[in-house]
């Protein structure tokens, strides 16, 4: 196989690869970048399509636990509780969370007929106490809603207490409301933060765990994802994409 | 209302479905701002045409190709967000290949495919050059998959061994042997068509 080598390349290498070129010419780029970002388009419109109808759902199942929390806004005073996950609707089955993995597949695949993809998640560890996205999706207690003094949990910027107000404690985990706007702008710790990945068009408040960590940086964990957070410095806020 | 009572209330087996479509939105989104466009429009500029063409010899069809590799820079939209892709032309030659690949898991596409380079058919009047490529379409199209691969990656698309050894994701010394392979095939074929052919 020596003869493969550069310095070896027979004149019969030459003519296969004249010949080659002749067979198959270089393909024409005309559209090809349209054709790619239509690609990308149909992709983006597939996962709205999923998220959709995931939305309508919790707004369902979300209010409830959005009422539950408000009262311990704080990650470390909240008693240290497996997700579960039933349902809305359904039969809880309560204190049987090592039958979360089984619910959740189940709760995926046929809710209140919408047709939500199959759910393959990895289970989440049954003393998962912390918010984290280690295994690649959430796993954690269900983010309730903020303190802020705005709708659905809000904060206003008006609000004296943490975490809308100064006096946040690095490391902790807070319950906190994202306006879902597409500036990104939120007020956390008495002080304005800019989202690094605003939503492209509003969507509705949602839920979060958001942390200061000791080296000043701000990231909110969720169901939804985890996103950082930028100090605001009166950089231009993102316009909505239509 | 206890954080329990709460969780069982809030179904999360649908807001883990949300959390995933969520996450793949954010992360297409994002790419499409922030996606280094002008890397895409030099791959396609300058590795897309070759790269096609040599696809087109492994499956025969330069539709299917096209659609492979556009396919594969699709996905490195989003794959870039990731920050899991070190070379664009790396990464979308194995996953163009790998395409390909998936179509190939139907025997009859596959029996298609080679079908037309065997029907690769020569023009009235055209000379010594391009009558010895229609043999060699046909003599290719003998040729098993991986040889067709090896055989476009490093002759057409002018990669070296190791670079299409990593595109195949096969060592170094397997392509060499598929090269060698090939190329006897296609001498023998070709020295045939010249005995018979006159």
């Amino acid at each position: 196989m020596a003869e493969l080598d550069r310095g070896h390349e027979s004149e019969f290498d030459d003519g296969l690869r004249a010949s080659l070129a002749l067979i198959a010419p270089p393909a024409t780029t005309n559209g090809v970048l349209d054709a790619v970002q239509q690609r990308v388009g149909r992709r983006r419109r597939r996962v709205r399509e999923a998220m959709g109808g995931a939305l309508v759902v919790l707004v369902g199942g979300g209010t409830a636990a959005g009422l539950a929390l408000s009262a311990s806004p704080q990650m470390n005073a909240v008693p240290p509780v497996q997700v579960t996950t039933v349902a809305p609707g359904t039969t809880a089955r309560a204190g049987s969370p090592s039958a979360g993995g089984q619910d959740r597949a189940s709760a995926g695949s046929n809710f209140g007929g919408l047709s939500a993809r199959p759910l393959t998640p990895a289970p989440c560890p049954t003393d998962q106490y912390v918010p984290t996205m280690a295994s690649g999706s959430f796993c954690g207690p269900t983010p309730g809603a903020g303190s802020g003094l705005g709708p659905g949990g809000t904060c206003t910027g008006q609000e004296t207490d943490a975490p809308c107000g100064p006096g946040v404690v690095s490391g902790q985990y807070y319950a906190y409301t994202v306006p879902g706007t597409c500036s990104g702008l939120l007020t956390f710790d008495g002080r304005q933060w800019v989202s690094e990945l605003p939503p492209p068009n509003p969507v509705p408040a949602f839920d979060v765990w958001i942390q200061l960590s000791a080296d000043g940086s701000v990231r909110w964990i969720a169901p939804t994802g985890s996103v950082g957070l930028m100090p605001y410095v009166g950089q231009s806020p993102a316009p909505c994409r239509g | 209302m206890s954080l329990s009572a709460v969780n069982q209330t809030a179904g999360c087996g649908v807001i883990h479905a949300m959390s995933v479509a969520w996450i793949e939105l954010e992360l297409t989104e994002r790419t499409v701002w922030v996606t280094d466009e002008e890397q895409l429009a030099r791959f396609v500029a300058g590795e897309y045409p070759g790269l096609v063409a040599a696809l087109s010899l492994v499956c025969g069809d330069r539709s299917v190709a096209e659609d492979a590799v556009q396919e594969a820079l699709a996905r490195a939209v989003v794959a870039q967000r990731r920050g899991t892709i070190d070379s664009l032309p790396a990464w979308v030659r194995v996953v163009a290949l790998n395409q390909l690949r998936n179509r190939w898991r139907s025997r009859s596409r596959e029996q298609r495919a080679t079908q037309l380079l065997r029907d690769t058919q020569v023009p009235p009047g055209v000379d010594d050059e391009l009558e010895r490529s229609m043999d060699l379409a046909a003599a290719l199209a003998s040729l098993p998959r991986r040889q067709r691969e090896a055989l476009a990656l490093h002759y057409r698309l002018g990669l070296s061994v190791a670079d299409s050894a990593r595109a195949m994701r096969v060592s170094d010394g397997t392509v060499k042997t598929l090269l060698s392979r090939a190329r006897a095939t296609l001498g023998a074929a070709l020295r045939d068509e010249e005995d018979h052919g006159g």
